[in-house]
C-alpha cells in the first residue's frame, strides 16, 4: 500500500472538488460581508454629520429692553420668557452686515438662521442669568440650508433658480467664513428634542423616549407572560392534542406578519377597548403579542436544553414538581431563555409596520413623558423622516437608522454577554 | 436472612399499550445488597423505578400490582411520593450534581424536607453525608466549589452523599457505575460494602462481575420477566432456569 | 448447547475440550500397552511407553495455560466456570493416570525375575477392568453424560475389591515361597498403580457430574 500516490485520478478530483467548495463558501462569505460594509459605510458616511450644527455668533446689546444688565438675575424663567425682544434680536442679526439695507434683503439675512433665534437668545439668558453683559455673543443654530451647505451637501455651480440659498445668501455665507464666523459643535440638542418641521432643529429625543416606554411596556407584559407559559408548557402541562394544539399555535404566532398584530391592536385596542391613539402603552401591547411567541420558544428551548437528570435528581431526593422546576431547572435555562427575550425585544424595537397602524406614526414635536403620551418611535422616526424632502432629514434619518442599530447591537451584545457568563458549565 | 423490607406482588407495569413488567414478585431484604440484572430493555430500570415512583413523572405509565415497603403500600392513595423518596433515595446512571456548589447538592434534601433546624446542624448532615459516602475527605476543602467541577467517580460519590442525605431507608442505584473508570467502580462498589450496614440496597447493573461481587441476591429480568432470583452465588455458578445461564455465560441470542 | 455470542470464546472451550479428549484417548492407549507389556513380559515394548510420557505431560501443560488465559480473559460464569475449572483438575487427574501406567510399564522393564503367572493373569484382568472404566469415563465426558460418568465411577468399588483380593492372593504366595518376594512386590505395585488409576478415573467422573449438574457429588 502506498500513501503517496500523486497519479490518483480518483483522489485528485476529490480533492479539487474540496477546494472548489472552500473558493464558493468563502465568496459567499465575502459577499455578504461586502454588502454588510456597503450597508454600513453609506449609512455613516451620510449619517455622521447630523451629529454636528453648525452655529453662528452675533453681538447681542440688551440695553433696549433692560437698563441694567444685572437686573437678568433677578428674574423668573417666565419673565424672561414674557420679553418681548424679537425686533432688537432682528435689529441684532442685521447689525452682523451692516452694509445691508434694503428690507428684503435685510429679510435673506434672517433666513440664513433657523426661525427659532428668538428661543434660543432666550434661553440663553436663562441659563447664564447671573453674567449677563451689556452686549453678549451669542451663538444662534444656523438655518437647515446653510448647515448643509456648511457640510458641504448642497452644490453652489448650479443656477440660482435651483438652489435652495440665493447668490446673496451664498455671499453672507462666504463674508461669514472670511471672518471666521461660522461654527460647528456637537449636536446636543439632536438626542433631546422632538420632531420638528425644520431639520435643523429636529431630534430624536422624542423617538428615544418613545422607544423606551414602548420597550418598558413590552417587557413589563411579555416576560412574566412568556415565562410562564413557557414553563408551564414545558414542565408541567400533559402532553395531549391540546397542548399540542397551543405548541402549533405558538410556533406559528411566530410566524405572523407583523404588520397583522398591527391591525389587531388597531381593532381591538384602540376600536373596542378606546386606548388612547398613537401612545407607547398601544405600541407596547401590539409589540407584546409579537414578542411573547418568540420568549415562549426561546424558553421553552432552553428548558429542553436541561437534561432530564437535573429534574430526576431534584425529584428523588424528594422535592415537588415545581421545587425541582424552580430551583433547578429554571436557573439552568434563565440565560437560555433571558437571551431569547433580549433578540426579542430588539425585534420589537425595529419594528415599525404595527406601529404605523396603530398611530405611532403621527407627528409629534413634544417629547412624551408617560407611557400614554402620544409619541413616535425610532424605526417609525426613520420612517417620517425617509419621506422628507428636506436635504436636512436624509443625514438625520441615518443618523437615527445609526442609532437604532446601536442600541440593537448593544441589546444583541447584553444576550451574549448574558449567555457566556451565566451558562452553566457541565 | 435479613427482615423482608420490599415486597412487590404481580407487578405489572404498561407504557400506554406496552406492557413493560410482567408479574414480577420479588421480595426485598433489609441491610442487603440486591442486584437486578438483564439485557436491555428487559424492565429492570423500570421495575426500580417502580420502588420509589419515579415513573409517575411519565404520563402514560401505569402501575399494577403491589408493592410495600415494611408492609406499607407505597402505591396506595395514602401515599406522598415526596415523603416516599424521602425514605428511598436514587442514584443515577449518569452522575447528576445540580450545577451547583458541593455543599448545595448534599444540603438541598435536607432543606427542602425541614431536617435540619439551623446551619450548624445542616452542616454537619453535609458532612456526615459525605463522609458516609467517603469522598468527605477529597472535597472537604472545597465544599462551595461546583459539583460538577469533580471528577465522575466523585461526582456519582457526591449524588451517592445527597440520597442518604435525607436519611433514607432504601437507596436504588441504577447503573451507578457504568459511566465510570474501573477504579472509580471499586470505590463505589466497596462504599455499597459499608452502605449496606445502614440501608437496604437495590441495583441495576450492566456488569455481571459487579452483580457477583456486591449483591446478596441477584433476579434476572428478560423481556419484562423475572426469570429468575436467587442467591447470588448461585445466579453466577448453577443457575437453575436455562435463560438466565445463556445470559450469564454471553450466549444470549 | 447453544453458541456464544464470542465466537472465539467457543473456540477456546472447543479446543479445551478437544485437548482432554486427546489427552484422556493417549492415556487410555498408555494403560493398553503398559498392560500389554505385563501380559507378555517384553521388557523392550516396556522401555517405549516410558518415552512416550512426555506427550501426556505437554498436553497437561496446554491445557493449564488455556484454562488460565480463558479465566483471565472471559471470566466464565456457570457451566463455563465449571468446564474450565474441571478442565484444569480433569488434565491433573489424567497426567497422574498417565504416571501411574508409565510407572507399571517401568515395574515391567525393570523385572529380572520370573513373575508367577497366576497372579499376574489376575492382574492383567484388573488392568482390563480399569481400562473399560476409563473408557466409560472418557466416554462420558465426551458426551456429556452424567449417567455414563455414575456408572463408571460406581465400577470403581469393583476393582478396589478385586486389587484386595489380588493383595491377600501375593501375602499368600510370599508367604508360601520366600524366593517369590521379589517378583510379588513388583506385582503387588503394579496392582497398586491399577487400583489408583481406578481412583482418579473416579475423580474425573465426579468432575464430569459437576460440570453437568453444577453441584459436587456427595460422597456415600
Amino acid at each position: 500500500m502506498s500513501f503517496v500516490n500523486l497519479n490518483d485520478n480518483n483522489l485528485q478530483k476529490r480533492l479539487s472538488r474540496e477546494f472548489r467548495f472552500k473558493v464558493y463558501c468563502i465568496m459567499a462569505m465575502t459577499f455578504a460581508l461586502g454588502f454588510v460594509l456597503f450597508l454600513f459605510t453609506s449609512i455613516f458616511s451620510t449619517g455622521y454629520s447630523a451629529f454636528y450644527k453648525t452655529m453662528i455668533p452675533i453681538e447681542i446689546s440688551l440695553s433696549s429692553v433692560v437698563s441694567d444688565s444685572n437686573s437678568f438675575a433677578l428674574m423668573t424663567n417666565e419673565e424672561i420668557n414674557d420679553l418681548s425682544i424679537y425686533s432688537l434680536s432682528k435689529k441684532n442679526i442685521y447689525n452682523l452686515f451692516p452694509n445691508i439695507t434694503d428690507r428684503k434683503e435685510k429679510k435673506e439675512i434672517l433666513k440664513i438662521f433657523s426661525y427659532e433665534f428668538e428661543d434660543e437668545i432666550k434661553n440663553f439668558l436663562k441659563d447664564n442669568k447671573e453674567n449677563i453683559n451689556d452686549i453678549n455673543i451669542i451663538y444662534l443654530t444656523a438655518s437647515d440650508d446653510i448647515d448643509q451647505l456648511h457640510k458641504g451637501n448642497f452644490p453652489r455651480d448650479i443656477p440660482e433658480k435651483r438652489r435652495r440659498l440665493s447668490d446673496l445668501q451664498l455671499s453672507f455665507y462666504d463674508e461669514l467664513i472670511l471672518e471666521n464666523k461660522i461654527e460647528t459643535e456637537f449636536n446636543f440638542p439632536f438626542f433631546t428634542r422632538g420632531d420638528s418641521r425644520e431639520p435643523e432643529l429636529a431630534g430624536i429625543g422624542g423617538a428615544l423616549a418613545g422607544s423606551f416606554f414602548t420597550i418598558i411596556v413590552v417587557l413589563i407584559l411579555s416576560l412574566p407572560f412568556g415565562l410562564l407559559a413557557a414553563i408551564y408548557l414545558q414542565e408541567f402541562a400533559p402532553q395531549n392534542k391540546f397542548t399540542d394544539f397551543i405548541e402549533i399555535n405558538i410556533n406559528n404566532l411566530a410566524a405572523v406578519p407583523s404588520i397583522v398584530f398591527g391591525l389587531l391592536g388597531l381593532g381591538i385596542l384602540l376600536n373596542t377597548f378606546g386606548m388612547p391613539r398613537s401612545t407607547a402603552l398601544v405600541g407596547g401591547v401590539t409589540l407584546s403579542l409579537m414578542t411573547l411567541p418568540t420568549i415562549i420558544i426561546a424558553t421553552r428551548a432552553a428548558l429542553r436544553a436541561v437534561p432530564p437528570s437535573i429534574r430526576e435528581a431534584a425529584l428523588a431526593v424528594g422535592a415537588t414538581r415545581m421545587q425541582a422546576v424552580m430551583h433547578h431547572v429554571v436557573p439552568v435555562a434563565m440565560p437560555g431563555s433571558l437571551t431569547g427575550a433580549i433578540i426579542g425585544i430588539a425585534q420589537a424595537l425595529g419594528e415599525t409596520a404595527p406601529l404605523l397602524l396603530i398611530g405611532m406614526v403621527a407627528f409629534v414635536v413634544d417629547v412624551p413623558s408617560t407611557p400614554v403620551d402620544p409619541s413616535a418611535s425610532l424605526p417609525v422616526q426613520i420612517y417620517l423622516w425617509a419621506e422628507s424632502a428636506e436635504r436636512g432629514f436624509v443625514e438625520k434619518t441615518s443618523a437615527t437608522i445609526m442609532m437604532l442599530l446601536g442600541l440593537l447591537i448593544i441589546l444583541n451584545l447584553t444576550a451574549v454577554i448574558i449567555r457566556r457568563k451565566f451558562e452553566t458549565k457541565w | 436472612m435479613n427482615e423482608t423490607k420490599i415486597i412487590t406482588n404481580n407487578v405489572n407495569v404498561y407504557y400506554g399499550e406496552k406492557q413493560a413488567l410482567h408479574n414480577v414478585s420479588m421480595n426485598m431484604q433489609a441491610n442487603e445488597v440486591t442486584a437486578l440484572i438483564g439485557p436491555s430493555g428487559c424492565g429492570k430500570s423500570t421495575f426500580i423505578r417502580c420502588l420509589n415512583r419515579m415513573n409517575d413523572v411519565i404520563d402514560t405509565c401505569k402501575v399494577e400490582g403491589t408493592i410495600t415497603i415494611d408492609g406499607y403500600d407505597i402505591y396506595s392513595k395514602e401515599t406522598s411520593v415526596e415523603k416516599l423518596r424521602e425514605r428511598v433515595g436514587m442514584v443515577f446512571q449518569k452522575p447528576n450534581p445540580f450545577p451547583k456548589s458541593i455543599y448545595e447538592n448534599v444540603a438541598y434534601g435536607p432543606k427542602i424536607h425541614g431536617i435540619a433546624n439551623n446551619k450548624n446542624e445542616l452542616d454537619e448532615i453535609v458532612e456526615n453525608s459525605l463522609k458516609q459516602a467517603a469522598i468527605f475527605d477529597e472535597v472537604k476543602d472545597r465544599l462551595h466549589e461546583p459539583g460538577t467541577a469533580l471528577s465522575g467517580g466523585q461526582q456519582q460519590r457526591l449524588c451517592i452523599a445527597r440520597a442518604i442525605s435525607v436519611n433514607p431507608d432504601i437507596i436504588l442505584m441504577d447503573e451507578p457505575c457504568s459511566a465510570l473508570d474501573p477504579i472509580a467502580t471499586a470505590r463505589i462498589e466497596e462504599l455499597m460494602e459499608e452502605l449496606k450496614k445502614d440501608y437496604t440496597i437495590v441495583i441495576v447493573t450492566h456488569s455481571m462481575q459487579q452483580a457477583a461481587r456486591v449483591s446478596t441476591k441477584t433476579g434476572f429480568f428478560h423481556m419484562g420477566n423475572l426469570v429468575e432470583v436467587d442467591k447470588t452465588e448461585v445466579i453466577f455458578s448453577n443457575p437453575s432456569n436455562k435463560k438466565t445461564q445463556d445470559y450469564i455465560t454471553g450466549r444470549f441470542g | 448447547m447453544s453458541e456464544h455470542i464470542v465466537k472465539s470464546y467457543d473456540e477456546q472451550l472447543e479446543l479445551i475440550n478437544s485437548n482432554l479428549i486427546i489427552m484422556g484417548g493417549l492415556v487410555e492407549s498408555q494403560i493398553k500397552n503398559s498392560i500389554k507389556a505385563l501380559e507378555d513380559k517384553d521388557t523392550s515394548f516396556a522401555e517405549e511407553i516410558i518415552s512416550d510420557d512426555n506427550k501426556i505431560d505437554e498436553l497437561e501443560k496446554d491445557i493449564n495455560e488455556l484454562a488460565y488465559k480463558i479465566i483471565a480473559m472471559r471470566q466464565p460464569l456457570a457451566n463455563d466456570l465449571r468446564t474450565v475449572i474441571s478442565a484444569l483438575s480433569i488434565a491433573n487427574d489424567l497426567e497422574r493416570m498417565g504416571d501411574h501406567a508409565t510407572n507399571i510399564a517401568k515395574r515391567v522393564a525393570d523385572v529380572k525375575v520370573n513373575l508367577p503367572d497366576a497372579p499376574t493373569l489376575e492382574i492383567v484382568r484388573m488392568g482390563e477392568d480399569a481400562q473399560k472404566m476409563i473408557k466409560d469415563v472418557l466416554d462420558a465426558f465426551v458426551q456429556r453424560s452424567d449417567k455414563l460418568a455414575m456408572n463408571a465411577w460406581h465400577y470403581d468399588v469393583n476393582i478396589d475389591d478385586t486389587y484386595i483380593g489380588i493383595y491377600r492372593d501375593l501375602l499368600k504366595i510370599m508367604s508360601d515361597d520366600p524366593d517369590s518376594v521379589a517378583g510379588c512386590s513388583h506385582l503387588l505395585s503394579i496392582a497398586k498403580n491399577i487400583e489408583r488409576l481406578g481412583d482418579y478415573a473416579q475423580n474425573i467422573a465426579e468432575d464430569i457430574h459437576f460440570i453437568i449438574t453444577g453441584s459436587a457429588l456427595e460422597k456415600k
